[in-house]
């Protein structure tokens, strides 16, 4: 999965390209409940890039990064979590969400160094 | 001389009868004596034959005697001979059957001896 | 052969050796081993199905019991835990690794779930489940509470489920933590406990069934030596015995097979033992038979006839008959009181001694006195023997006898056709200490022509009938004897046998029944009137007898009263005697006129009375039945012949005999007394039919002088 460039270069989508956006978001709701999530994703990062302001796609993109790094979280993999969480704020840089799970991140990640002296 | 034979009845005692013989018992006359007990003969019903009268006894009537005695027994009742005549005696004796036939001298003896 | 190897050899197989067995039809057996492993098997499997069942329930419940103890604790702690995180803004940041960290330590965990008062979930190891509402699967049912927590445990088909509340520390409710765990996950530690379990069983099951093998082969072992022991026995060999060292009830069975073989070879003994008895007796029988022979003699005009029937007991009954120097013939019939081989001794002793003395003892009463003198030495105390023995001289038609003790002698006389006991007395032979010379009388006996003289032992008297009750008795004895006489020795000695042995039905007889019968064979034709003798009394009658003819008619037949009336001498007669001779004459006459089948007018009978004696030669006879009327004092001597002559058809009632009236039977024929008469008044009746004068009839009328008193008895044949 490639990592979406920066957001204010690109021009505005045209109407097709909106309505492929869509599309592809559509599809990948579908993948979703039809319990392909990975197909998912790979929806609607296309949709994302190719229309950025797609706002389903935003969010569904956003929930997508939050849980894969829940997971990652949970799985003790903090440096996957942090990643698929700051992913989330290049969509929303406000996440409230994902600002606080990332400090969580962060914390235990120097509580950890701390207690057991590693990284 | 031969007597017309007869047999007569006479009143009895109780259940004997009373049957007197007159003449000559041979083979001609011994049926006779046999319809005439016969007549008389009934169960448990004796008889007194009285013989006075007897001028003769064949052979014949000595059967004829003894098959009337065997009859009344059968039928329970009994025989007496009585009054035997001579000839009767005579014959009787000859054949020694005064030791099997039951014989009184006289009429009344024998109708007393039955009714005991 | 020697009687001792005799009696070994009937005593049995006793000694023989075992015989090789006669190949049996082996039935399939079932081996005991086989049923008891099989009956292991089965029990073992029975068993231990049901214990493990059983333990397996109790297993279950008991994990269950536990496990549902522990999801309770795991909801506690979970719920513990969780209070603190929902009051964070981010309750999942620690809710999801705490919950994912529980589900991988225990994967049988189906999920674990915290939830907030509103029923969303913070805590769920699938992090998409997060932020949704929290549906509570289908079909659970409560199965218990537990404290005032309101910790709940539910469960439905597929899990099991533990329910915590999570509390604030001030008491209230934030939410609730659910744990459940998937019961197959108990199911399947069952199973692994039951698959264990069966391995055990099977391991067990061997195990028994090897043990069960080898504790009832032990325990049967003896089973085949019990086997081979009775087979042994059954082969004849009972003097082994099972020695089997077993404390068990098969040792019990090989005691009473002991037992059972000592109990053979006991009754074996006993059985040898008996039948050389039997031996004994059959041996003892035979030397008695030997001693005994039936058999004819004939000397003269004298028939001998001897017969024995032994008893099924060896009885001592002997008969002998043999020839004396000077023609004479011995005859000797003894009763010995002793049974079986003593008995038999004792007819040996005897057979010796006569023979011995039979030529210098030519007297019967010397015989007898001298055989008591030997036999009271030799004869065992207690036992005598009666004994009948005569002397016949076969030319002078005499017997002479003597007795001692023995039965009287039959006698019978032709001409009068009756039988009569001659005397006879003594006592037996042995029967006391002081001589007995004196005791025994001799006797005469005259034989004529026709007569017979009959000697027997009891056992022909006393024959029993088929009930068992009344003897067969002197009086049958005569009756027979009279019947059969006429018809010589062999005729009598048969008719005997033949009655005693109808009599005896199929009683076997008890005595020995023995006979001997002397006949001095012929018809008593002797003393009688002959043919030319009757045409010569008939001539005499013709010249001065007093005559009557009759018509061939019965009614006629009253016309001899008044001819009797007339007749020189017995018209002297008393009026009963004179009665019986008229009765008598009538049925002579009417014999005639019925049998001769006259023909009436043209035939007639002639009748004579002859007075006196008659032509020489007629001796005076003896009555045939004597009349019992008293004789008249004055006719003391009133003799003489009646002839009855007719032309008619020959007749001759030749198989008359005396009418017994005490057989009620007669009584009931009423027939057939006419000869009874006639043969009651007259001495004697002699028929000559077809003579060249006609049929005759010769009656002898007279009175005998009185007799010397010999018991007689009238017997009808």
């Amino acid at each position: 999965m490639s990592a979406p460039s920066a957001v204010p270069e690109r021009p505005t989508p045209t109407a097709e390209q909106e309505r492929e956006a869509e599309d592809l978001y559509r599809r990948g709701l579908a993948a979703l409940s039809a319990q392909r999530p990975d197909d998912a994703l790979r929806y609607w990062e296309l949709a994302w890039s190719i229309d950025p302001r797609h706002a389903g796609v935003c969010t569904a993109l956003e929930r997508e990064y939050l849980m894969r790094g829940m997971e990652a979280f949970a799985a003790g993999r903090l440096d996957d979590a942090t990643a698929l969480w700051q992913k989330v704020l290049r969509l929303d840089p406000a996440e409230p969400r994902a600002l606080a799970y990332l400090a969580r991140a962060r914390m235990q990640r120097d509580r950890t160094r701390e207690l057991i002296g590693k990284e | 001389m031969q007597d017309e034979f007869k047999v007569t009845s006479a009143p009895g005692r109780g259940r004997t009868a009373l049957l007197r013989l007159h003449g000559s018992l041979d083979a001609r006359t011994a049926p006779l004596l046999l319809e005439k007990s016969a007549e008389v003969q009934a169960n448990g019903q004796n008889l007194v034959l009285n013989l006075a009268g007897v001028s003769f006894v064949g052979s014949s009537g000595i059967g004829a005697l003894l098959i009337l005695v065997e009859q009344f027994q059968e039928q329970s009742g009994k025989v007496r001979l009585a009054a035997l005549s001579p000839a009767a005696e005579a014959v009787v004796k000859l054949l020694s059957l005064d030791e099997l036939l039951a014989i009184d001298r006289t009429e009344d003896e024998a109708l007393e001896a039955l009714e005991r | 052969m020697t009687a001792e190897r005799a009696a070994r050899r009937s005593a049995g197989t006793a000694a023989a050796p075992a015989r090789p067995l006669p190949a049996r039809a082996v039935r399939p057996v079932m081996s005991l081993r086989w049923i008891v492993s099989l009956a292991m098997v089965a029990l073992t499997v029975v068993v231990g199905g049901g214990v493990g069942a059983i333990a397996e329930r109790r297993a279950r419940a008991e994990l269950t019991a536990e496990i549902e103890t522990r999801l309770r604790l795991e909801a506690r702690n979970l719920a513990l835990t969780s209070a603190s995180a929902l009051l964070t803004d981010y309750p999942e940041l620690t809710l999801v690794p705490l919950v994912r960290q529980m589900q991988s330590r225990q994967p049988e965990l189906a999920w674990v779930v915290v939830v907030d008062r509103n029923g969303v979930i913070h805590g769920h190891s699938d992090v998409r489940r997060l932020g949704t509402l929290y549906v509570p699967p289908a079909g659970l049912e409560l199965r218990s509470t537990a404290g005032a927590a309101q910790e709940t445990l539910q469960a439905n088909a597929g899990i099991l489920m533990a329910s915590a509340p999570i509390l604030h520390p001030g008491g209230q409710v934030l939410g609730e933590a659910h744990v459940a765990l998937r019961r197959a996950s108990i199911e399947r530690r069952l199973a692994g406990a039951r698959r264990q379990q069966f391995v055990a069983l099977a391991v067990f099951l061997m195990a028994g069934v090897g043990a069960a093998f080898l504790l009832s082969a032990r325990l049967l072992r003896p089973l085949g030596a019990l086997r081979a022991g009775i087979e042994r026995i059954g082969a004849g060999d009972l003097d082994t015995r099972l020695a089997l060292d077993d404390r068990t009830e098969i040792g019990r069975l090989a005691e009473a097979v002991n037992a059972m073989a000592s109990d053979l070879k006991r009754a074996q003994a006993q059985r040898a033992e008996r039948e050389r008895l039997a031996h004994e007796m059959e041996l003892a029988q035979r030397i008695q038979r030997s001693l005994v022979a039936p058999g004819r003699t004939v000397a003269g005009p004298f028939v001998i006839e001897s017969a024995q029937r032994p008893a099924t007991e060896v009885g001592g009954d002997y008969v002998d008959v043999f020839e004396l120097p000077d023609g004479g013939i011995g005859l000797a019939i003894a009763d010995v009181s002793g049974k079986g081989l003593a008995g038999c001794l004792v007819t040996s002793m005897l057979s010796a001694l006569l023979r011995a003395f039979r030529t210098t003892h030519l007297s019967p009463a010397a015989m007898l006195a001298t055989l008591d003198e030997r036999m009271r030495e030799l004869l065992p105390r207690g036992s005598f023997v009666t004994m009948f023995y005569g002397i016949l001289e076969p030319g002078a038609g005499r017997l002479r006898y003597a007795s001692a003790g023995h039965n009287p002698p039959l006698v019978y006389r032709a001409r009068q056709r009756t039988a009569t006991w001659a005397p006879a007395g003594g006592l037996p032979l042995g029967a006391s200490r002081a001589k007995v010379t004196r005791v025994v009388r001799e006797e005469l006996v005259e034989l004529e022509p026709g007569d017979a003289l009959i000697q027997f032992t009891d056992g022909i008297s006393e024959a029993l009938d088929r009930a068992g009750r009344e003897q067969f008795g002197l009086e049958r004895m005569a009756q027979r004897v009279c019947a059969a006489a006429p018809e010589g020795a062999a005729a009598i000695r048969q008719a005997l046998d033949d009655a005693v042995t109808a009599w005896r039905g199929e009683r076997p007889p008890f005595d020995d029944e023995t006979v001997l019968v002397v006949c001095r064979e012929g018809t008593a034709a002797g003393g009688g009137v002959g043919d030319d003798e009757a045409l010569s009394l008939l001539d005499e009658a013709t010249r001065r007898g007093r005559r009557l003819r009759l018509p061939a008619s019965l009614a006629a037949l009253v016309r001899i009263d008044d001819w009797l009336a007339d007749c020189p001498v017995l018209r002297d007669l008393g009026g009963l005697e004179r009665e019986c001779l008229r009765a008598a004459l009538r049925e002579a006459c009417a014999n005639v006129v019925e049998h001769g089948q006259l023909r009436d007018g043209e035939d007639g009978l002639e009748l004579w009375w002859l007075e006196g004696d008659g032509p020489a030669g007629v001796t005076d006879a003896g009555t045939d039945a004597g009349p019992a009327v008293a004789p008249d004092p004055a006719a003391a001597v009133a003799r003489g012949h009646f002839l009855l002559r007719d032309q008619g058809v020959p007749f001759r009632p030749d198989d008359w005999r005396p009418t017994d009236f005490h057989d009620r039977r007669v009584w009931r024929r009423g027939r057939g007394f006419g000869l009874d008469l006639i043969h009651r008044a007259m001495e004697r009746v002699d028929y000559h039919p077809g003579t060249p004068a006609g049929n005759l009839t010769i009656m002898a009328f007279g009175r005998p002088g009185a007799r010397a008193g010999r018991e007689e008895i009238r017997h009808a044949g």
